[in-house]
This record gives C-alpha cells, sequence and structure tokens, in this order.
C-alpha cells in the first residue's frame, strides 16, 4: 500500500477561483451543434429545436461560460450566414473539418441555447479570413443596444435586447499550419491589437483572449506568446493556453504523468506574461485562459475514414474510458492549483465532440466517463483554494521523473462552510493511505465521499451500459480531531466533501 | 489600536538560504583596498598590511563570500599585473574610476587575507579589454594543482596548492556605456557563452554567473538578460542582477550610466522611500520570469539561478575624509554616511532578496569598506561600523535556515509611487538545526506598530532576544567621533504566550525576535 500526507492550513491559500475556471466549449463541428446541442425533430427538442435531455446533462455539469463557435471553425467563419432567417442562411464549404455548414444555429440561437442550459456565451472572432472589421460589426451586431445598423438587425431579427457578452477571443490557433488564414506571429500580432481596440472601442466593458500557442509543442512556442504579447499587452486580458493528451502506445503510468506536463506549460506561460510585463514596463499581469483543454486520440483513425463535405458528420467522438476520467482529474486538479493565474478553462469540448457528454442522434444522451470529474469541480470547487503541502512516494515514467502518487487540491467553498478535497491516486496495483491534517478547520464533519475506479482501466460508458464507470461513495475513510485517514483505491480520483459547520 | 499579524508555521516554506546569500564586494574602487583593508602605513596594520581593526569588523559580519576585483574596475585589469614580486608590478591607469593602480594588493594579497576572516572568493574575469585567453589562463593560475604554465608560476610564487575558488562571473555590467570595453547584448552573449565554455573544459566544478542588466532603469532591460541567456543558458549557473535603491525623486529609465539622477536636488520622504525596495521584488521577478521564458524557448530541463551580486541603498551623506581626487590612489568614492533611516531601506532591501532564496543563490553588498560601505575605514584614523552594517550582521548570523511563507497581514500607508505599502516588511527564518526561529521586521510608520504572531506548529517557544535599532533623529550617522550613535540594542517588549508572541514595535525601527522553539522538535 502507498502511503501519502497532507497538511491543509485555513491560512495558507493559493488563490480564489474564477467561476470560468469550468467553462466548455461548442464549435461548429461533427455532431457537437447538429445531433449535439441541436437536433429538431428529437423527442427531446423544444420548439426551437434544442435537445432537452443535453440540457439536462449540461446543467448538471454546471458550466458557466461555453465558447464557441470555434476553434478552427470560425477562422473561415461569416457570421452573418448564421443570422436571421433560417430558410435564408447559405449553406457553406467549411474547411477546417471538411463538411457542409447549414448554418441553422448561429449567434442568436446559441445565446438563447446558454440561456436555456443556464451558461453564457464565450465568443470568438474570425481572424483567419477576416479582420477588424467583421469584428467590430459582431460586437455591434450583439452588444449595442439600438440605433446603429449592426444593432437595428439584431433587433429586427427578434432579439431586442442586447446580448451583452462579454468574454470574446481573438481568432483561434493562429500558429497552426493547419488554420485557415494562419498567421506568423508579427502578423496575428498586429491583428489582434487592431481588432482588439475597435472592439473595445464599440465595447469597452468586454474582456478579450488573445491566441497563444496551439500546444506547448509547437516550434514556436513560447517566441509566438512572447511576440504576439508585445503587440497587444495594453489590449488584451487573457492569453490563451490549449492541451490535449493521449494514450497511444498504452503506458497508463507515464499517460497518468501528463499532467505534469500541463502544470509545465501554465508556468511557462506565465514566465512569458511576466517576462514581456517586466518589457513593457506593465502595469497589469495577463492572465491565462485554458480555453481548450482534453484527452484526444481514440478518434484519430475512425475520422480519416469520414466522408467530406457531409453534414454533421461522427467527428473527433473519443469514447472515454476510466484511464481518462483519471487525468481529466489530474487536469482539473494542475487547473486549480494555478486558479491565482489561469482565470477561464474549457474543457474541449461539451457533447458528441471530444466531449463528457455523447449522444445518439434521434436517440439517448449518456454521461461519458470524464463527466464525473468534471462534475465534481464545477460542483464543489469554487471557492479558495488552499495550497497543500503534500507529501507523496514518487515514480519515474518515460516521459516524466518525480511523478508523486498522489495528487490533490483542496477548496474551501465560497460560504465557507464547505472544504473538498479533490485526490488522485496515481497507482495503477496499490491503494492508498492518505493522512490529511486539518488545520484551523474546527468543528469538521463528513458530509461524502465518493470514488472513481474500475479494475479494468479501459472500461467505458456506452449508450448500452451508461453507468458502468460512475462514482460510489466510498466507505475506507475516517475523520477523528481534524485529521482525515483514507485508504484510495488504486487509480482513483476521490471526493472528500467536509462541512465546517456542526449544525449542518 | 491597529494591531498586525504575522502567522507562521513551519510546514509552508519557500526554500533553503544558500549561504553565499550573506556576501559582500571588495573592489580596487576608492579607499576600499587602498587606505581600506589595506593600509600598510597603519599603525593597525598586520605585517601583510591589512588592517586589523577593519578585518575584525568584517569578521563579525560573518560573510560567506566576497566578490573580488571589481566591478567596472575589472573591465581593464590585467591580472598578471597583480602577481609575483611586488615591486615588479606595473603601476597602471585605472579608467574606471580615474585612479592610478599600483597592483601592490593583487591576487594573492587578496586570498591571503580572505583566509583571515575566512570567507570564499567570487572571483570575475575581464571580459571589457579582454576574453577567453586571460580568463582560463587565470582559473589555471587559481585552481590547476601543477605542472602548467601558470599553475607552476603561481607554485613560483610561494602558493603550493590550488585556491580552488568555485565561483566566476563573466565580466561585470557589460551592457553599461560607462563600461571599459562594453558589449551588445549579442557581443557580450557570445564572448560569455566561448569563455564559459573553456573555463568550464579547464575546471568543470566551478560555477559561472553571467552578466545581467546593470539596473532596471537599463532602456535595454530585461531584453538584455533575455539575449544574453539565449546564448549562455547551457553554460552558465547564474544571471547576475544588480540595484542600488535610491530615494531621488525622478525615476527616470537611463541608457547612458548609474549617475544619480539628483534633479533638484528633490528627494523623496520617509515613506516613500521606504517602499522603494518593491522594485527589489520586482526586479527578482522579472528576471525570473525571463529565466524561465528561456528555460521554455530552449526546451532545457535546467533551473537558471540568481546572482544579486550588487546592492546597497544609495546614502544621502557622505563622510568627509580625503577629498577624491583623479590619477591617485585610495581617494574615497561615495563614502556613504548611512543614515538611521538608510538603514531601514537596506534592511528591507535585503530581506526581500532572502526572501526569494528558492531562486537567489547569491548576493553582495556593495561594498564591503569606504564606498557605499558597511564599514568605514579612515585614513590614519579609526574603523567603524556604518549604520547598514547591524541589520546585516544580524540577518547574516540569525537569517540562515527555512525561509518560511511569511504571512501578514499589516495595515497599509499610501504612497504615489506604490499605492498602498505594508507598515510592517518582514522575513522569517527557522533554524532547524538550532530550533531557532528569528523574525525580522521594519516598522515603516512613525507610530509604534503592534505585531501578534501565530506560532501555529512551533510549540513551546521561548524569546531568545529580541533586538531594535532604532533613532530619534532619522538623519542620524555614526561618525569617527560618534561611532556608536545608530546601534541596536536589546528589547524586552515581546510577551509569548503559548503559540502566540506579542511584540511592540518602535516608530521607524529594525527589529530581530529570536524565539528558541527546540521543544517542538
Amino acid at each position: 500500500m502507498k502511503k501519502a500526507k497532507i497538511l491543509l492550513d485555513k491560512d495558507f491559500v493559493i488563490g480564489k477561483t474564477d467561476e470560468r475556471l469550468f467553462g466548455s466549449f461548442i464549435e461548429h463541428l461533427g455532431r457537437a451543434v447538429y445531433g449535439g446541442i441541436y437536433e429538431p425533430g428529437h423527442p427531446a427538442a423544444d420548439e426551437k429545436g434544442f435537445r432537452g435531455d443535453v440540457i439536462e446533462l449540461v446543467k448538471e455539469l454546471n458550466v458557466p461560460i461555453v465558447r464557441y463557435p470555434g476553434g478552427n471553425f470560425v477562422s473561415g467563419y461569416n457570421w452573418e450566414d448564421g443570422i436571421g432567417p433560417k430558410e435564408l442562411r447559405p449553406r457553406k464549404l467549411e474547411l477546417a473539418w471538411m463538411t457542409i455548414e447549414t448554418n441553422q444555429v448561429g449567434t442568436d440561437d446559441f445565446v438563447e441555447w446558454c440561456n436555456k442550459a443556464g451558461t453564457k456565451p464565450m465568443l470568438a472572432v474570425n481572424l483567419g479570413t477576416r479582420g477588424p472589421d467583421e469584428a467590430r460589426n459582431l460586437v455591434e451586431y450583439c452588444n449595442h443596444k439600438s440605433g446603429s445598423f449592426y444593432s437595428d438587425m439584431r433587433v429586427k431579427n427578434g432579439y431586442k435586447e442586447p446580448h451583452g457578452i462579454k468574454l470574446w477571443c481573438l481568432g483561434n490557433e493562429m500558429d497552426g499550419p493547419w488554420q485557415i488564414g494562419g498567421k506568423t506571429a508579427e502578423e496575428y500580432g498586429r491583428i489582434a491589437k487592431e481588432t482588439a481596440k475597435v472592439m473595445k472601442w464599440v465595447d469597452p466593458s468586454i474582456e478579450l483572449v488573445a491566441c497563444g500557442s496551439s500546444g506547448s509543442g509547437m516550434a514556436t512556442f513560447p517566441q509566438w506568446e512572447a511576440t504576439v504579447l508585445e503587440h497587444t499587452y495594453d489590449y488584451v486580458d487573457y492569453i490563451s493556453l490549449h492541451t490535449y493528451y493521449g494514450n497511444r502506445d498504452d503506458d497508463t503510468p507515464n499517460f497518468l504523468a501528463r499532467s505534469l506536463d500541463m502544470d509545465n506549460f501554465i508556468r511557462k506561460v506565465i514566465a512569458t506574461c511576466d517576462y514581456v510585463k517586466a518589457k513593457k514596463r506593465g502595469k497589469k499581469n495577463i492572465n491565462l485562459s485554458f480555453d481548450e483543454w482534453n484527452v484526444w486520440y481514440h478518434s484519430n483513425e475512425q475520422d480519416k475514414k469520414l466522408e467530406r463535405w457531409t453534414i454533421a458528420p461522427p467527428q473527433l467522438e473519443d469514447v472515454y474510458n476510466f484511464e481518462d476520467a483519471v487525468l481529466v482529474g489530474l487536469m482539473l486538479i494542475t487547473l486549480l492549483k494555478n486558479s491565482d493565474r489561469v482565470k477561464i478553462a474549457c474543457l474541449a469540448q461539451l457533447v458528441n465532440v471530444i466531449a463528457p457528454i455523447m449522444t445518439e442522434n434521434s436517440g439517448a444522451a449518456w454521461r461519458q466517463t470524464i463527466f464525473y470529474p468534471f462534475k465534481h469541480t464545477s460542483n464543489y470547487g469554487r471557492g479558495t483554494v488552499l495550497n497543500p503541502v503534500i507529501q507523496s512516494e514518487k515514480y519515474d515514467s518515460k516521459d516524466f521523473t518525480d511523478v508523486p502518487y498522489l495528487d490533490a487540491a483542496v477548496v474551501l467553498s465560497e460560504d465557507g462552510k464547505e472544504l473538498t478535497i479533490f485526490a488522485v491516486n496515481r497507482s495503477m496495483d496499490e491503494s492508498m493511505l492518505m493522512d490529511c491534517e486539518l488545520r484551523c478547520f474546527p468543528g469538521l464533519v463528513l458530509k461524502e465521499a465518493l470514488t472513481l475506479t474500475n479494475d479494468d482501466k479501459k472500461a467505458v460508458n456506452d449508450k448500452l451500459n451508461p453507468d458502468r464507470v460512475v462514482p460510489v461513495n466510498f466507505e475506507q475513510i475516517e475523520l477523528k480531531d481534524n485529521k482525515i485517514t483514507a485508504k484510495l483505491p488504486k487509480m482513483s480520483w476521490n471526493v472528500i466533501r467536509l462541512s465546517l459547520n456542526k449544525n449542518n | 489600536m491597529n494591531m498586525a499579524k504575522m502567522i507562521l508555521s513551519k510546514e509552508f516554506k519557500v526554500g533553503k538560504t544558500d549561504d553565499r546569500l550573506f556576501g559582500s564586494f571588495v573592489e580596487h574602487m576608492g579607499s576600499t583596498v587602498y587606505n581600506g583593508i589595506f593600509d600598510p602605513e597603519h599603525e593597525k596594520a598586520d605585517e601583510s598590511g591589512f588592517r586589523i581593526d577593519v578585518l575584525d569588523l568584517v569578521k563579525k559580519l560573518n560573510l560567506s563570500v566576497i566578490r573580488y576585483p571589481g566591478g567596472n574596475f575589472v573591465s581593464g585589469f590585467n591580472w598578471e599585473d597583480s602577481i609575483g614580486p611586488v615591486e615588479k608590478r606595473p603601476v597602471r591607469l585605472d579608467l574606471a574610476w580615474k585612479a592610478v593602480e599600483p597592483n601592490t594588493f593583487g591576487l594573492n594579497e587578496f586570498m591571503n587575507w580572505m583566509q583571515k576572516i575566512p570567507s570564499e572568493p567570487i572571483m570575475t574575469v575581464n571580459l571589457g579589454t579582454r576574453g577567453i585567453n586571460s580568463a582560463r589562463n587565470l582559473l589555471e593560475y587559481c585552481n590547476f594543482s601543477s605542472g602548467s604554465f601558470y599553475s607552476d608560476l603561481r607554485r613560483s610564487h610561494g602558493v603550493d596548492k590550488p585556491y580552488g575558488i568555485k565561483m566566476w562571473c563573466l565580466g561585470n555590467e557589460m551592457d553599461g556605456s560607462w563600461q571599459i570595453g562594453a558589449k551588445t547584448a549579442h557581443e557580450y552573449g557570445r564572448i560569455a557563452y566561448e569563455t564559459g565554455k573553456a573555463m568550464k573544459s579547464l575546471d568543470p566544478d566551478i560555477e559561472l554567473v553571467a552578466a545581467g542588466s546593470s539596473t532596471i532603469r537599463m532602456k535595454g532591460y530585461p531584453d538584455w538578460d533575455k539575449e544574453v541567456l539565449m546564448h549562455t543558458y547551457d553554460i552558465a549557473d547564474y544571471i547576475s542582477l544588480h540595484h542600488y535603491v535610491d530615494r531621488c525623486s525622478r525615476f527616470a529609465e537611463i541608457g547612458d550610466g548609474p549617475t544619480l539622477d539628483t534633479d533638484g536636488k528633490i528627494y523623496l520622504n520617509t515613506q516613500e522611500y521606504l517602499a522603494r525596495t518593491i522594485y527589489v521584488e520586482q526586479q527578482i521577478k522579472d528576471i525570473i520570469a525571463v529565466c524561465d521564458y528561456i528555460q521554455a524557448l530552449k526546451r532545457s530541463k535546467k533551473t537558471m539561478y540568481l546572482s544579486f551580486d550588487e546592492w546597497n541603498v544609495v546614502a544621502a551623506k557622505k563622510h568627509s575624509d580625503l577629498e577624491y581626487r583623479n590619477w591617485k590612489t585610495g581617494y574615497p568614492i561615495d563614502c556613504g554616511a548611512h543614515t538611521m533611516e538608510d538603514a531601514l531601506a537596506f534592511a528591507s532591501m535585503m530581506m526581500a532578496i532572502i526572501r526569494r532564496a528558492d531562486r537567489v543563490k547569491i548576493a553582495c553588498q556593495s561594498l564591503l569598506v569606504n564606498t557605499g560601505p558597511l564599514i568605514v575605514a579612515k585614513k590614519d584614523g579609526i574603523a567603524w561600523a556604518n549604520a547598514i552594517f547591524y541589520p546585516f550582521m544580524h540577518i547574516s548570523l540569525y537569517g540562515r535556515g527555512i525561509v518560511l511563507n511569511c504571512l501578514t497581514d499589516s495595515p497599509e500607508y499610501e504612497t504615489k509611487e506604490f499605492g498602498p505599502v505594508p507598515v510592517l516588511d518582514s522575513l522569517a527564518v527557522y533554524n532547524e538545526e538550532k530550533g531557532e526561529l528569528s523574525v525580522f521586521t521594519v516598522n515603516r510608520n512613525s507610530e509604534t506598530q503592534y505585531l501578534h504572531i501565530d506560532l501555529r506548529d512551533f510549540g513551546k517557544v521561548n524569546v531568545l532576544e529580541h533586538i531594535t535599532m532604532r533613532h530619534k533623529n532619522l538623519n542620524a550617522v555614526n561618525t569617527e567621533n560618534a561611532p556608536f550613535e545608530v546601534t541596536p540594542h536589546m528589547e524586552s517588549a515581546v510577551k509569548v504566550d503559548g503559540g502566540h508572541a506579542e511584540s511592540m514595535l518602535s516608530p521607524y525601527s529594525w527589529n530581530v525576535i529570536r524565539f528558541q522553539c527546540k521543544g517542538s522538535q
């Protein structure tokens, strides 16, 4: 049995979470929109065609923001195609994913869906084929009250009140050679700055995200970030990070260590932001928007076989297994630990496309394995993130050294009444005796302990067995004199919830 | 009563102090060497010409390292001039300080003097007028055992065993236009890399410091550091930082030298001045960011550390002794008379450096004797401790160990430059071996400040002592006639109750509170 210790002290904290840390992402890609959130004629669809069963699952995840409409898609998108009477909307060739885009869902529709799903949009503007002009028109369309060309167009389309969209992405992955209208750092820095200026002139209350590297493996990382920020430092609020991990060679210990790479990526981007801050004699900090992250690899091969130029083909439909859920839990822990600088994060994506929610056209919707760690952290991980002192045995893997078997994040809820420990045991074959000392938290009561574990690391949830991998109550835990002793199962995601008020 | 609160836990740590954080600097400048540490004519001089009274004061500082021989001086220095029979050594013009360099005190004299303290040298090679060749020759002279030209030359000078000097600076302030043979970042990066490479081929055990920006006011800051690290990341172990906190009202960027911007002699008031050590905190953060940015760019596993190898506060007043004159030897330059107020800024500055013990591994106060000095040695007179001597000594004696995450909730005061600034500036260091906890605090306010310390997990503690330094006149200085005007004394204003301590901190005071906490082990 592995052994590990955590020391927690109420006064030693990392910072407060921004609720936008628990965001997600819907792109016009595969069946995310069509057959995912939108499917007129589905038994669960409402009068606008939005699937109620999917909305219920989204609500369960408690997602505060959803990035839209891309992704790579946005770099070829003309937002004007997606508004107004549906029968007049054009069918376009979509060059990012080689499909036909019917434009039956557009900006207004998505905002409506967000209202129904209890979330808010984070919109991206097209800086691939377009620039400042279309971006400022879109902000005018969305956020200006009325009395101008685009705001009146919105009113005419049936949306009297402005959408009031606060958070905007300046393009997407512009460093990627796969991007429609990809740019050099210099080119992107310039257009991002000029676009940012006019967007903020239309609505000074918006916040802007500049594109960082598409991944830390890009040859231009982190020079890309430095150059982009040198241009945009005074005009943007966040820089984006994207990362996806896979387990192609079935090396699970190495796979589960990948969250260390994510942590390192975050720290290097912070260093780059702060270097540019020093250079620019900047007063403000640039914070981080980790607006695409997940496991993505299962569907790579099958996607190559898909026919081009079809409508809503089943692209990027990763079926997640149990070990993927453990890594997603570790990635969430990593985001929480860096919540002093990471203010926004978007699980990519939300429905069908590398997503926690899977649907069948005209059929069921269910929770993939990765649904659960996200749901837990989103619901119980908001508040003050404590700075835990963790002592754990470590292991080496193919790409990593000193990987701790135990990783954990601890959050005190906003109302101060609940303390939640999120803990992963990375050991594939041994359970772990975890001792946790909780200093300066009088009157703790154990409220709930959940664990997600499975003897088969490749176990998945599917239509026939949607509950193969689900969290269960966890019994091997004891709270005594402000000390928790818990036996965490081998390879497990664990949630320990404590109430701070004895009367609760 | 507005109580400040501090929470300390031995589990929440920043890092362990490297002994080399407690260092100083001896340059061939002004009267630091000649008429300072070395003055054969002085009545207190020993047989080697070293002033014993100065040496006695140096010993009290517990200095782990001393950087030598420059500074700007090194960029025109031929080390060969300073070895061998004294009568054969050439008299040279030192272009950096416009002085006559007699070379009667050189490499071997310095090493001899160092052994009397004792302390470890940080040697600097000349990358101004010279390059790879003279650097590797010097290293061979110092560190190679025998059987080669320069090692045998050393032995012929009576030094049988190699010195084994571990730490080497690759030039000094090479970005400054005032520097002899200044370089662009690219030029310096290249020569520093090639010099470092050759030096490590000769002795792989040495550690190298690349020269970072001379001040945060340089126009090229911090791109100089970025460019230099691009070239030297794999060969250097540290990048240097220099900073002199001053109280001139205008904080202008300069491209043209560290000349003080006296700007109509409008000085900041005390509280604005004392807040200026925040620039030091920022500088450390900036340079860490630059290092880590380059680490990412280079896909390197190696962490670059920081060497804060020139730091001080600029004294408002000067001691008058000899008047500086061009082309003479041993005439004082900037023989600052640090005031009580300067000592507070100085203490804050040193704490700001030690607080980042996780990344700053070397620090050198600048300079040890007679220039911005810890110790003033008067020609034909006595030697005494400047006011800044005491906070340095306290932190050097009691500030080694684990730097704790010193959570402080302090009242604040408003400044023009930084907005709200905490009244208390603190450092806490736990020495596990000795079972001692030291809390260092500057009260930046004109009123008495009460401090409550929550010693959470230290168990039963006793107060070993509470040392304080304050003066009713913030402009008070130590002089030849009153060498003990500004000195620390014992206070008894700390009360301990279980795991809590409470203390009264006098207006504008420096405080050292030492706890014995052996029982907690």
